[in-house]
């Protein structure tokens, strides 16, 4: 950006995230189909080998369904079945490299020193020998550590909880990014509602990681500035052009 | 002091200092293979009033922006290298290597002995 800005280059960014994945109280209220895909949507952070910029590491569950929700979730989490990538049973693959993958671990480790607490996974799996493999890994701690706010690009996920909607809208948005969001409920208002306050470039409702042709995508605060994938986009390639003609032969009659 | 390297990360540093000269860092927020510190020849990336300077490092100033200083001030971070197919555009990629952080709490002792972080651009030398 700083080279484009040398010589006037217009440009558009779609950066990093970290974003928030929020369910609330009413999914709970029937163990039913949409619950399981909660716990679906909830383990979704688990793809990501290195690259999702909007991967859902940072689960955010009302206080009062935590208990019977996260227990779901973990439970699926240690459900999925590292392996080769050429093997069909194989749902997670390694890391795409081993600098991603110590970096990960790094993290994982500043999750461990800042006191947030390892729920499962927390560290490598020797799945095949010589492989990037990490335990999918969630932390439960607070919005304010690093794993809550640096994207780690890993499977690793870090939870926390909320009382009330407004609370969960701030934790949502006490973040340097505003790329992705979920939103997850069974309350018809609460679905227009709060989600128009998360602010990101793209808020999945009662699902994740849909990326269809012709929805923009991009993002709020340092996600970056820019919408792809919609016809608005052609705008950033385009130049508005205003021709003033004039109809009249005569001058002005100034002078 | 906020900011150490390890030896062989400081080797790498004096291997591309024979080769570019002068080097700076500057931490990566998220991005694609984002999180990580990026090495540049001094000057290269442009360091504006909303970055900190953390410290200086076998030679190297280590630069961070603001708000995102204020989740990490608490840690100490140690520059380290691993193997790796980074594709950034930090200068030890070419060398098959990347630079990556690796973090500590400091204890409140030592917190309390740190001296205020500079901000903004240094003064012409």
């Amino acid at each position: 950006m700083q080279y484009a800005s040398e010589n006037l280059i217009p440009v558009t960014m779609e950066l990093g995230g970290k974003s928030p994945n929020v369910f609330m109280k009413s999914i709970a209220d029937h163990d039913d189909a949409f619950f399981d895909k909660c716990v679906e949507g909830a383990v979704m952070f688990a793809l990501n080998q290195g690259e999702i910029c909007t991967c859902p590491s940072r689960l955010l569950v009302d206080e009062s369904i935590y208990d019977k929700f996260i227990e779901r979730v973990i439970e699926r989490t240690e459900a999925i079945k590292l392996g080769h990538p050429l093997d069909a049973d194989t749902m997670m693959g390694a890391q795409a490299s081993n600098d991603q993958y110590e970096k990960v671990l790094s993290y994982i480790d500043i999750g461990k020193q800042e006191g947030a607490e390892v729920l499962t996974g927390g560290g490598p799996a020797d799945t095949v020998e010589g492989g990037y493999y990490i335990q999918p890994t969630i932390f439960r701690g607070h919005n304010k550590m690093r794993i809550f706010q640096e994207e780690i690009f890993g499977p690793v996920l870090s939870v926390t909880t909320f009382k009330t909607p407004e609370e969960a809208v701030a934790i949502a948005n006490d973040t340097l990014y505003g790329l992705g969001a979920g939103f997850w409920s069974r309350d018809a208002h609460e679905l227009y509602t709060i989600p128009r306050q998360i602010q990101a470039g793209r808020v999945w409702v009662n699902c994740y990681h849909d990326y269809p042709a012709h929805a923009p995508f991009g993002g709020y605060k340092k996600s970056g500035f820019g919408r792809e994938n919609h016809l608005m986009m052609l705008n950033h390639y385009r130049q508005v052009k205003n021709m003033l003609i004039s109809y009249s032969p005569d001058k002005l009659g100034f002078f | 002091m906020r900011i150490d390297i390890t030896p062989s990360a400081a080797d790498i540093i004096d291997t591309l200092r024979a080769e570019h000269g002068p080097l700076m860092f500057h931490q990566s927020g998220g991005c694609c293979d984002g999180s990580s510190p990026m090495c540049y020849t001094q000057g290269e990336f442009i360091i504006g009033s909303s970055d900190v300077l953390l410290g200086r490092v076998d030679g190297c100033d280590f630069w961070m922006s603001q708000d995102q200083f204020e989740y990490w001030k608490h840690t100490h971070l140690t520059i380290d290298v691993t193997r790796g197919r980074g594709a950034s555009f930090s200068l030890e990629i070419p060398l098959g290597v990347r630079f990556l952080i690796r973090s500590r709490l400091f204890d409140p002792d030592e917190y309390e002995r740190l001296p205020p972080v500079h901000v903004g651009p240094l003064e012409a030398v």
